[in-house]
């Protein structure tokens, strides 16, 4: 449904991207991960025709955002980071005429502009005035605008900054129920939103992709080792000896102690859990167990190593 | 032509909601309804004066026409216009900007002359109710001098007016799209026009032919003939050249802010 090729774009002499490729297929959900300035912005900003690329191609549905413009944007629904709204226009007459604006006819006008509120969960602040209304709704409100001419393609630039926790998750599960019909790329800085809501990440720092692969794979690439916290009650000098001897652990390094109670790392190979020889040595020794805590890398962790390199 | 339309709704609705236009539309008519006022009475007092003369000395003194005061009324319209419009224009590219809501205008399948010409027809309705308010005061001119106004005259003033008024909200506009502060673009269009507006007067200091060529350039040798009554086509081709060429820049402008930014 995308297709990004070679995308170089300049900000006067910077560098904002430097020959990114990807591309999404229809009725994905894409997550653009990325720490602040990595120039995931621009990308999106390239493929909703808001800027043009230096070099490189993008194509929306087989069309060029550089030729076939207007056709492109017919297809794309587009949140900013900054939801572009009138603060002068009710709700109502801003959805209006951003429908009017994207080409809805006059005929369906008022259906459309009914589904999008009852989706967003707009109807409460139907005839509100677009500056009384909370960063939340002002959020709604943006997405309501960028879905009202039933776009194949969705961009949504952070559509979850500036919420309260129970808005994010609202707005997460609006995204959600977005994918199978609509091609979905969303940016974000927040990684357990990507883990929740996409499918496939790309991850893009200094103008470069430097990931790209599904949630689930990428949490697997980095770790090949298994590792977890051990916290026992009492001196560990003699336990570390035994659990080093474990078949399948590689290292056992002791962490600092607090009030009696001992900590260690332990990391094994993974083509094994180890776990439970780990316990059963540990209450061998007549120690108690307090806890055993798994240190998998999350997606946290994998994005700090990938930005870092 | 239905973009151009929901773009031009959009905006005369938003001037009517914000009190700048009623603002500056109840000075505009107080001023002008002064200067209007002190003209009047001064023609009525000397057309009296000349009546006793001409009854004392039993000879003919030529009147003067109630044209006169209309004539000096649109001087001043014309010249409050150039303070008023830097203030209608302002907000038209520069509040987008500021907003972000030029990102919805420029995603959106909507071209930037649909955008354009919403917009400065927008403006132009504006101005043209703000014209149309002095209607009012040729009303009680044709009534007091009991009908002897010619109104010839006073359509052609309007027609430049109206000319005068499409030449320097492109302009603005222009401004506008140019910056995302309202009082950067108020002050460089206000800046320009008057410059424009004055420029006649340098030509005094200059040698032919750069004393005609400034003269050319200068809106205000442009507009006197339309307040006398005569509609010359090489001025009406002036101010509609330049208000395409304002509007042709505000497009380039915005045209290339895609690829600048």
């Amino acid at each position: 449904m995308i297709e990004v090729t070679d995308l170089t774009k300049y900000y006067g002499t910077k560098l904002a991207l430097d020959r990114v490729s990807f591309s999404v297929r229809k009725g994905e959900v894409l997550g653009f991960l990325g720490p602040n300035g990595a120039g995931k912005s621009t990308a999106m900003k390239i493929i909703t025709c808001f800027l043009s690329p230096t070099e490189g191609s993008v194509k929306v549905d087989g069309l060029d955002v550089v030729e076939n413009s207007l056709e492109v944007r017919k297809r794309i629904g587009y949140l900013p980071e900054n939801p572009p709204l009138y603060t002068d226009m009710t709700v109502k007459n801003y959805l209006e005429f951003a429908a009017k604006i994207k080409g809805v006819s006059s005929k369906k006008l008022r259906e459309s502009v009914n589904t999008v509120v009852e989706k967003c969960g707009l109807t409460k602040y139907y005839r509100a005035y677009c500056n009384s209304l909370s960063k939340g709704y002002r959020q709604r409100v943006g997405i309501a605008q960028a879905m009202i001419h039933e776009p194949q393609v969705l961009i949504l630039d952070e559509p979850t900054i500036g919420l309260d926790p129970i808005q994010i998750v609202e707005i997460r599960n609006l995204i959600k129920t977005f994918g199978g019909d609509h091609t979905v790329v969303l940016s974000t800085h927040i990684l357990p939103e990507v883990d929740m809501t996409c499918e496939r990440v790309i991850i893009i720092n200094d103008g470069k992709v430097v990931a790209e692969d599904s949630t689930k794979n990428l949490r697997a690439r980095v770790p090949e080792q298994e590792s977890f916290m051990v916290e026992v009650r009492g001196e560990v000098n003699g336990l570390l000896g035994k659990v080093e001897q474990i078949p399948g652990v590689r290292s056992v390094t002791s962490q600092p102690a607090r009030e009696g109670i001992s900590a260690f790392k332990v990391e094994a190979s993974n083509d094994m859990d180890v776990r439970p020889l780990v316990a059963r040595t540990v209450i061998g020794e007549n120690m108690e167990l307090l806890q055993l805590r798994d240190l998998t890398m999350t997606l946290e962790d994998i994005f700090i190593k990938v930005t870092l390199n | 032509m239905r973009n151009t339309l929901a773009v031009y709704v959009r905006e005369v609705r938003s001037y009517f909601t914000s009190p700048i236009f009623y603002i500056l539309a109840c000075v505009f008519m107080v001023v002008v309804g002064n200067t209007f006022k002190d003209s009047f009475f001064e023609f009525a007092t000397k057309t009296m004066q000349a009546l006793r003369m001409a009854q004392n000395y039993r000879m003919s003194i030529p009147l003067g026409s109630v044209n006169m005061v209309a004539q000096q009324m649109f001087s001043y319209i014309n010249f409050l216009f150039l303070l008023i419009v830097p203030l209608l224009t302002m907000r038209l590219y520069a509040e987008e900007r500021k907003n972000g809501t030029m990102e919805l205008l420029m995603t959106s399948p909507i071209t930037t002359v649909q955008v354009l010409l919403g917009k400065f027809f927008s403006a132009l309705t504006i101005y043209t109710v703000m014209l149309a308010l002095t209607v009012s005061f040729n009303i009680i001119m044709m009534i007091e001098s009991g009908g002897k106004l010619d109104w010839g005259p006073i359509l052609s003033s309007y027609l430049g007016s109206m000319l005068l008024g499409g030449a320097i909200i492109s302009i603005g506009m222009f401004f506008s799209s140019l910056t995302e502060n309202q009082i950067v673009a108020a002050a460089t269009t206000l800046a320009t026009i008057m410059g424009l507006w004055l420029l006649i007067q340098t030509s005094r200091f200059l040698d032919p032919p750069f004393s005609d060529f400034v003269r050319f350039l200068s809106t205000s040798e442009h507009m006197e003939s339309f307040t006398i009554g005569f509609i010359g086509m090489q001025h009406v081709i002036y101010f509609i050249s330049m208000t395409v060429f304002g509007l042709f820049m505000t497009g380039i402008t915005i045209e290339s802010a895609r690829w600048r930014q």
